[in-house]
C-alpha cells in the first residue's frame, strides 16, 4: 500500500520542474567518481553509462551521494568544503553549510524515504565518526544539523555505501567480506542477514521499487543483484558496469529497473528457462555507441520477446550474425560462421544435454577475440548429446568474461534454435533449412470450393536425415498461416509406405508454439506412420478483433501468426531411402469430430473425412465411401484422388512462403499466371506463385490501412 | 458457412463462357532447357469485365479457377528433382552444403546457410543423392568445407546450363 501511495506521489511530482530539481523519480542510477568529481548516469539493466557532468563546479571529491525522493535533488558529501552538496538537473554543486559539523568526511550515505533526512556513516573513532542524521527539511527545527546516533567505535562493519529499502525504512549494505547487513537508522543497530557469496569493495548500493538490492563492485564494475528479504540472499551477477577505485552511487529507490525508451537493450529470444527476460536476468546489451554487433544489423528492445515470439519479428530482423554451416552431429566437428562488425569478444553456448539451461560445460567458445569480418568457428560436438531441437546463444561484447546471462554495456546477443543429431551423415530439407512451402486447402470437399485457396493455409517444411541408403529420422515443421473457413479442420501428415511401428516413439519430440506437447502425435489405427499436428486448428489460433476468420480478411485488424508446430522423430529401424523420394510426403486436413460440415452430411463426418493434395491417397482412417460423392471424381482404380470432373484439386502445394489471396478472391485474380501454369501442364509459368507475379491488391494484407 | 455458400452461388451466376484452355495431350516430361527458358507465346489477357464468347480457346485467358481444366495426373505441386554427384580426389574430411540463397562479391560468395537444401559429410570425398527443389529455383551454390577454418570452395549450379544434375569434382 505504501508503495502504491508512493508511486502516486511520484506521478504527482512529475509536474513541471521548479528550480533545478529532477522532474521525476529517474530510472537510471547516478554514479560519482574521481577528483574533481565527475557524474555518470548508469543503466543498471545493462551497465551502460554516460557521463552527465565533467565539471560539477567543485575541485574536490563528492561521496555518499543520495537521491532525495522528497525534493528530487541529489545530495552528496563534499570533501573540499566539508559541506553537503545539493545537485540539480544542471549537475552543479550548491553548498549547504552544516550545523555541528562532524570533523570527518563521509563516503557512506543515503536519504530516507519516510522522512526528509540524510544519513551518513563512518566506522572509526568515538569522537569524529559514527552514524549521523541531518535533516534536509527546511521547515524542521534541526534543518541541516548533524545529530549523532551512534559513535564510530560502535559501528562494526567496513561498508562503502548503504541504501534504504523502498518498503521498510531500513538500511542495507554488503560488507567487504560479503555479509549482507541490515541497519536501523534510529539506533545504528545492525543485523547480519547472510552471505551473498561476494567479496570486494561495494562502493555503490542501490534499490529498485521491487526491493531488489544492486551492489556495484569497485574493482571490476560488476553489478550484482539480490533480494535482502528473501531466505536465500546469494547474489547473482546482473550487469557489467564501470569500475572505479572511487565509486559511489545513488538512485531513486521507487524507480523500477527497466529498459526504458532512452536506453533500450538487445535481448535474446530463447525460452525463459535459459534466463532470457529481464526478470530472469536474461542477456542484455546496452546501446553505448552501436558500433559492435553480430551480422549486418542490431536493434534494441524494451523487453525480451521469448520464443515462439522472436527478436527478428520485432523491429528489424537482426538475428543475422550466426550461420550453422554444418549440422550438429554427435561426436563430429561442426562449423559455425560468425559475422562480426566491430572489435570485441565472442562467447557462445549450445544446450547439448537439453536441460533448458546453458551449463558452464556447454560453452563452445570463450572470450574469442574477433574483428570486423566473417569468422569460421570449428567446434567439437559432444558424443553424449540429447538429439532433437535445442537452443544456442552467442554474445559479442567489448567485455571479457561475459556469461550466458546478465547485462553488458555494448554488443549483441543472438539466440538460435538448432537441431542436434545422433547419427546422421546427410540431411535434405524441403524446401530449405529455414524456408517453407505453402499448402493451401479448400475445405468444402466433396463439394467444389470457391478457389480463394485460403480455407486453410499452412507453411510446411520437411527435413530428412539420411545415413547411406536409409533414413534415420525426420522433422516436420511449419506454421498455421490462415483460416478462411468456419469449418473445424485437423491437420496431419502421412508418410506413405513407412510403417507406423518403425517410428521410435520414445524419440518423438512434438512442439507447438515452443511448448512441448504431452499428446502423442503418432496416430493410432494406421498402417503408415501418420502424425496428427492438431485435431482442430481453431484450438491454436484466434481471429483478430472484428474478423470472422484468421488472417484472410484484409484490413480488419492485426493478427500475427499464432501457431507453429514441429515434430521430430527417429526410426527404430532405419527405413529404405526409396520411401522418402517425395519429400512433400502426404500432408492433409480432416474434419474435426463433432462439428457440422457441408449440408450433404446429415451428421458431422468427423475424422473419416480427409482432404488431400490431388492424387495423394487417403489414410486408413478415411471412409472410402466418401470418395466420388458430390463434385469429387476420385477413382481409386486409376489412383486418381481428390479431383473434380475438370481435374481440379482441393489442395495445392506452392513452392514458397506464399502470400495468399484475400477472402473470396479467386486464385486467378490474385495470381493470373496460375492459369497459364495449369493449361501448360506445368511447363510454363512455373514461378506463378512468386510475389512479383501477384496482383497485390488482391492479396491478404495484415493490419489496417 | 452461409456467407460462403452465397458467394459460390454468385460466382456461378457470373460465370462466363470463356472456354477452358489446353487439355488433351499426353504430358511429356520436360527437358531442363525447356523449363528454364520457356518459349511461351505471350497470352493477351481478356478484359475480365467484358466477357467474350467468340475468342478461340488457344488465346483465352481463363478468369476463374473453376473454369480451368487439368489432366488427371497434374498434381498442382511445385517441385522437381535434381541429382547430386560428388567425386573429389581427396581423402580429407569435408562437408558439403547446397544452398538456395547467395551473393557474389569481389571477395567471394556469401551464402545464407538457412537456405540450404542439402547438408552432408563427405566420406572419402564422395556423395551421391537426390535433392528436391521448388519450381522457382534455377540456381544453387555448392560449398565444400574442410575443417581447417578456411573459407570453403564454392561452385554455382545453373539449371539452364547443366540440367537437372549437380556434379562436383
Amino acid at each position: 500500500m505504501f508503495r502504491f501511495f508512493s508511486l502516486l506521489a511520484v506521478a504527482a511530482l512529475c509536474s513541471p520542474a521548479f528550480g533545478s530539481s529532477f522532474t521525476a523519480c529517474p530510472n537510471e542510477a547516478f554514479l560519482v567518481q574521481d577528483q574533481p568529481a565527475k557524474l555518470y548516469g548508469v543503466d543498471l539493466s545493462t551497465g551502460s553509462y554516460t557521463q552527465l557532468a565533467e565539471d560539477m563546479g567543485t575541485v574536490g571529491k563528492l561521496n555518499a551521494i543520495s537521491f532525495n525522493f522528497h525534493d528530487r535533488f541529489l545530495y552528496a558529501w563534499d570533501y573540499e568544503d566539508d559541506s553537503i552538496a545539493r545537485i540539480g538537473t544542471d549537475y552543479q554543486v550548491e553548498l549547504l553549510p552544516i550545523k555541528n559539523r562532524p570533523n570527518s568526511d563521509f563516503y557512506v550515505g543515503d536519504i530516507a524515504l519516510e522522512e526528509n533526512t540524510y544519513y551518513v556513516y563512518r566506522r572509526g573513532s568515538a569522537n569524529h565518526h559514527g552514524l549521523f542524521r541531518i535533516s534536509l527539511d527546511p521547515n524542521s527545527a534541526d534543518y541541516l544539523e548533524a545529530i549523532r546516533i551512534s559513535n564510530g567505535q560502535n559501528l562494526r562493519y567496513n561498508i562503502y555505501d548503504f541504501a534504504f529499502h523502498p518498503d521498510n525504512n531500513l538500511l542495507y549494505s554488503v560488507a567487504s567480506n560479503g555479509l549482507l547487513i541490515e541497519m536501523s537508522p534510529e539506533t545504528g543497530a545492525t543485523r547480519e542477514l547472510g552471505k551473498t557469496g561476494l567479496n570486494g569493495t561495494f562502493g555503490a548500493i542501490y534499490f529498485d521499487v521491487e526491493g531488489n538490492l544492486y551492489a556495484s563492485r569497485n574493482k571490476d564494475g560488476l553489478i550484482f543483484r539480490l533480494n535482502p528479504l528473501a531466505s536465500d540472499v546469494t547474489a547473482v551477477e546482473f550487469a557489467q558496469g564501470p569500475s572505479s577505485s572511487n565509486n559511489d552511487g545513488a538512485r531513486c529507490a521507487y524507480a523500477p529497473v527497466v529498459i526504458n525508451e532512452a536506453s533500450k537493450a538487445d535481448f535474446g529470444d530463447a525460452p525463459d528457462t535459459y534466463g532470457t527476460s529481464l526478470g530472469e536476468n536474461g542477456p542484455r546489451h546496452g546501446d553505448t555507441n552501436n558500433s559492435l554487433f553480430l551480422g549486418a544489423i542490431v536493434d534494441r528492445e524494451n523487453q525480451a520477446y521469448l520464443s515462439p515470439e522472436s527478436d527478428d519479428a520485432v523491429g528489424e530482423a537482426d538475428e543475422d550474425g550466426i550461420s550453422f554451416v554444418t549440422t550438429l552431429e554427435a561426436g563430429k566437428p561442426a562449423i559455425i560462421q560468425v559475422q562480426v562488425q566491430g572489435e570485441g569478444y565472442l562467447n557462445g553456448w549450445i544446450d547439448f544435454n537439453q536441460n533448458g539451461r546453458f551449463d558452464d560445460s556447454e560453452q563452445i567458445t570463450r572470450d574469442q577475440s574477433v574483428t570486423t569480418g566473417t569468422h569460421n568457428l570449428i567446434i567439437d560436438v559432444p558424443s553424449t548429446l540429447v538429439a532433437g531441437n535445442t537452443w544456442s546463444r552467442f554474445r559479442l561484447s567489448s567485455n571479457t568474461g561475459v556469461g550466458a546471462n546478465g547485462g553488458v554495456p555494448d554488443g549483441e546477443v543472438e539466440d538460435h534454435e538448432v537441431l542436434l543429431s545422433s547419427s546422421t551423415d546427410t540431411t535434405v530439407y524441403y524446401p530449405s533449412v529455414k524456408g517453407f512451402v505453402t499448402l493451401a486447402f479448400e475445405d468444402l470437399w466433396p463439394s467444389v470450393g470457391d478457389y480463394d485457396m485460403n480455407d486453410l493455409v499452412v507453411h510446411y517444411r520437411t527435413a530428412t536425415q539420411i545415413s547411406g541408403d536409409t533414413v534415420t529420422g525426420v522433422n516436420l515443421s511449419g506454421q498455421m498461416l490462415a483460416i478462411g473457413a468456419t469449418f473445424h479442420n485437423g491437420f496431419a501428415i502421412d508418410l506413405p509406405g513407412v510403417p507406423r511401428e518403425a517410428v521410435d516413439q520414445s524419440s518423438i519430440e512434438f512442439v507447438i508454439n515452443g511448448v512441448t506437447q504431452k499428446v502423442n502425435p503418432l496416430e493410432e489405427g494406421q498402417t503408415n506412420a501418420v502424425f496428427v499436428v492438431t485435431q482442430d486448428i481453431w484450438n491454436h489460433v484466434s481471429p483478430a478483433e472484428a474478423c470472422s476468420f484468421y488472417r484472410t480478411e484484409s484490413n480488419c485488424g492485426d493478427s500475427n501468426v499464432q501457431a507453429s508446430y514441429s515434430i521430430t522423430f527417429r526410426f527404430n529401424t532405419p527405413q529404405p531411402l526409396a520411401l522418402f523420394e517425395d519429400r512433400l510426403f502426404n500432408p492433409f486436413i480432416f474434419a474435426t469430430e463433432g462439428f457440422e460440415r457441408n449440408s450433404i452430411f446429415s451428421e458431422p463426418p468427423g475424422r473419416k473425412l480427409e482432404i488431400h493434395l490431388k492424387n495423394k491417397k487417403p489414410t486408413d482412417l478415411a471412409d472410402p465411401a466418401l470418395l466420388g460423392r458430390a463434385d469429387d471424381f476420385s477413382n481409386p482404380d486409376s489412383e486418381n484422388y481428390y479431383q473434380n470432373a475438370n481435374g481440379l484439386p482441393w489442395a495445392v502445394e506452392i513452392g514458397t512462403e506464399w502470400k495468399h489471396p484475400g477472402e473470396y478472391i479467386d486464385l486467378i485474380e490474385a495470381y493470373p499466371d496460375f492459369s497459364n501454369w495449369v493449361t501448360s501442364k506445368g511447363k510454363s509459368h512455373q514461378n506463378w506463385y512468386l510475389l512479383e507475379k501477384a496482383v497485390k491488391p488482391k492479396l491478404y494484407r495484415e493490419g489496417k490501412d | 458457412m452461409n456467407i460462403k455458400n452465397l458467394t459460390i452461388i454468385s460466382a456461378v451466376a457470373f460465370l462466363t463462357a470463356c472456354g477452358g484452355g489446353g487439355g488433351g495431350d499426353a504430358e511429356t516430361s520436360p527437358a531442363p532447357t525447356q523449363a528454364v527458358a520457356p518459349t511461351v507465346t505471350a497470352v493477351t489477357p481478356a478484359p475480365t469485365s467484358t466477357p467474350q464468347v467468340t475468342t478461340p480457346a488457344a488465346t483465352t485467358q481463363v478468369s476463374k479457377t473453376s473454369d480451368l481444366k487439368a489432366d488427371d495426373d497434374f498434381t498442382f505441386t511445385s517441385s522437381y528433382q535434381v541429382s547430386v554427384s560428388v567425386n573429389r580426389n581427396s581423402q580429407e574430411s569435408a562437408y558439403l552444403n547446397i544452398c538456395r540463397e547467395f551473393k557474389s562479391s569481389p571477395t567471394g560468395y556469401s551464402v545464407n546457410y538457412d537456405s540450404c537444401v542439402l547438408q552432408t559429410t563427405l566420406e572419402d570425398g564422395k556423395f551421391a543423392g537426390e535433392i528436391t527443389l521448388t519450381n522457382d529455383i534455377n540456381e544453387l551454390i555448392v560449398s565444400v568445407w574442410l575443417f581447417t577454418g578456411n573459407d570453403p570452395i564454392h561452385q554455382v549450379w545453373d539449371r539452364a546450363v547443366e540440367g537437372d544434375q549437380i556434379v562436383v569434382n
